[in-house]
């Protein structure tokens, strides 16, 4: 498994209280309990925290499953001067 | 060729639709909000009127289609995250920091301001203490005006509801001031798409908290979502309250108990601390509506704080 894929599913399973939950590139919010638009942002904060990122609000809300979130980590950690935690 | 604009209820279907679509994380809640809303006789109509309000106001600004759209997000996620963050600390991220600090953060932020005045324009289609709300001014407030009226706005923001108060009634003036520099620019475009000239309406730049009303007195002050911002708004009511016409003079204020924003730094608990701060300033609390934020699809966890936004119609009350 990736790194990134791995650090994203570790703080899932501690967001959403499912430790033994496995994300797909195409899971999304539909197939995981407790994720609302609360933890959404919960989890979204940790993961900025965890990779030392910071994303616009519009891709978080934009984002459809978790292979958009990797990408977004992949785009925001190729910028030259991306935000420190 | 004829062009038929769309129905409300198209309008509307369309706009669910393509919230659902770009922000899955939000779009459920949302059509649910608007499912509920529709039962509403006055809602498609009016929800599509400020659906095209905010299309061409964004136009105006500079945002196309999708900037309209991510201006709503935008609107949205500040809230959650700001909101994450309260539940955790209870208090509001920047309440110590104080005004100065927001202002820079915040009221000085182009781009941000932008999004946000936008992003809360759409907020009072889709969230149903939002619409409830601005029915209460639509309703109780505006046509209670004077024909001949003199308002003013604290804050008007993208100047909705200063606009409310203007359109169709040619002899009403108002007055906005706000410390927003984009705020003054979007509501001098929100009064041009309403064909309210420069002759009825001022607007300027300022501390709205510390304009001089001088000897001016008004049939209607809005100060909605204003209290929640400012420093001691104690003060405030009670120095405005001079210039508010005895008797008929109204004041609308809409006031939100634990709900975070970047620019919030007073904290309401309970809706009793605001009608307190009302009466212990003069004011007579002439009607009210408590309305329940919606929670954007969150379950309230047992015991959490009431998030009841309380609006206000005031009058200068009998004390001298």
């Amino acid at each position: 498994m990736d790194p990134i894929h791995q650090t994203i599913q570790d703080i899932a399973r501690r967001v959403f209280e499912s430790p033994d939950l496995v994300l797909t590139d195409e899971t999304t919010a539909n197939d995981v309990d407790k994720w609302d638009s609360l933890t959404h942002i919960t989890f979204i904060v940790e993961v900025e925290k965890r990779f030392g990122l910071k994303f616009r609000n519009a891709e978080i809300a934009r984002l459809q499953c978790i292979g958009d979130l990797k990408r977004l980590v992949e785009k925001h950690q190729a910028r030259p001067n991306r935000a420190s935690a | 060729m004829t062009v038929l604009a769309p129905a409300p209820s198209d309008r509307l279907a369309r706009f669910t639709a393509d919230v659902e679509k770009a922000f899955p994380i939000i779009g459920r809640t949302v059509s649910a909000y608007v499912g509920e809303l529709r039962n509403r006789p006055e809602y498609p109509a009016e929800a599509a009127r400020l659906l095209d309000l905010a299309d061409r106001l964004g136009g105006a600004v500079g945002l196309d289609a999708d900037g309209v759209l991510d201006a709503f997000a935008e609107f949205c996620l500040t809230f959650l995250r700001e909101q994450e963050e309260f539940l955790k600390t209870g208090e509001y991220r920047n309440a110590a920091r104080g005004f100065e600090h927001v202002r820079a953060e915040v009221y000085d932020d182009d781009e941000y301001m932008t999004s946000y005045m936008v992003g809360h324009l759409l907020s009072c289609v889709v969230f149903p203490h939002h619409f409830e709300q601005f029915r209460f001014f639509q309703t109780r407030f505006v046509p209670a005006l004077p024909g001949d009226a003199n308002v003013f706005e604290f804050g008007q923001g993208h100047g909705l509801w200063l606009s409310e108060c203007l359109a169709g009634h040619p002899a009403r003036r108002g007055t906005g001031v706000d410390v927003s520099p984009t705020c003054v620019a979007m509501a001098g475009e929100m009064m041009k798409l309403r064909g309210i000239g420069p002759d009825r309406v001022s607007l300027s730049y300022g501390d709205a908290v510390r304009y001089d009303l001088g000897g001016m007195v008004y049939d209607g002050m809005i100060a909605s979502g204003l209290l929640e911002h400012i420093e001691d708004p104690a003060a405030f009511l009670v120095r405005v309250r001079k210039n508010l016409r005895p008797g008929s003079g109204r004041l609308f204020t809409m006031v939100p108990t634990n709900t975070a924003h970047p620019d919030h730094l007073v904290l309401f608990r309970e809706t009793d601390e605001i009608r307190r701060l009302f009466r212990d300033a003069g004011f007579a609390i002439v009607e009210e509506r408590d309305l329940e934020q919606g929670t954007l699809g969150v379950e309230r966890p047992a015991g959490a704080a009431s998030r009841l936004h309380l609006a206000i119609l005031a009058s200068a009350g009998d004390k001298p």
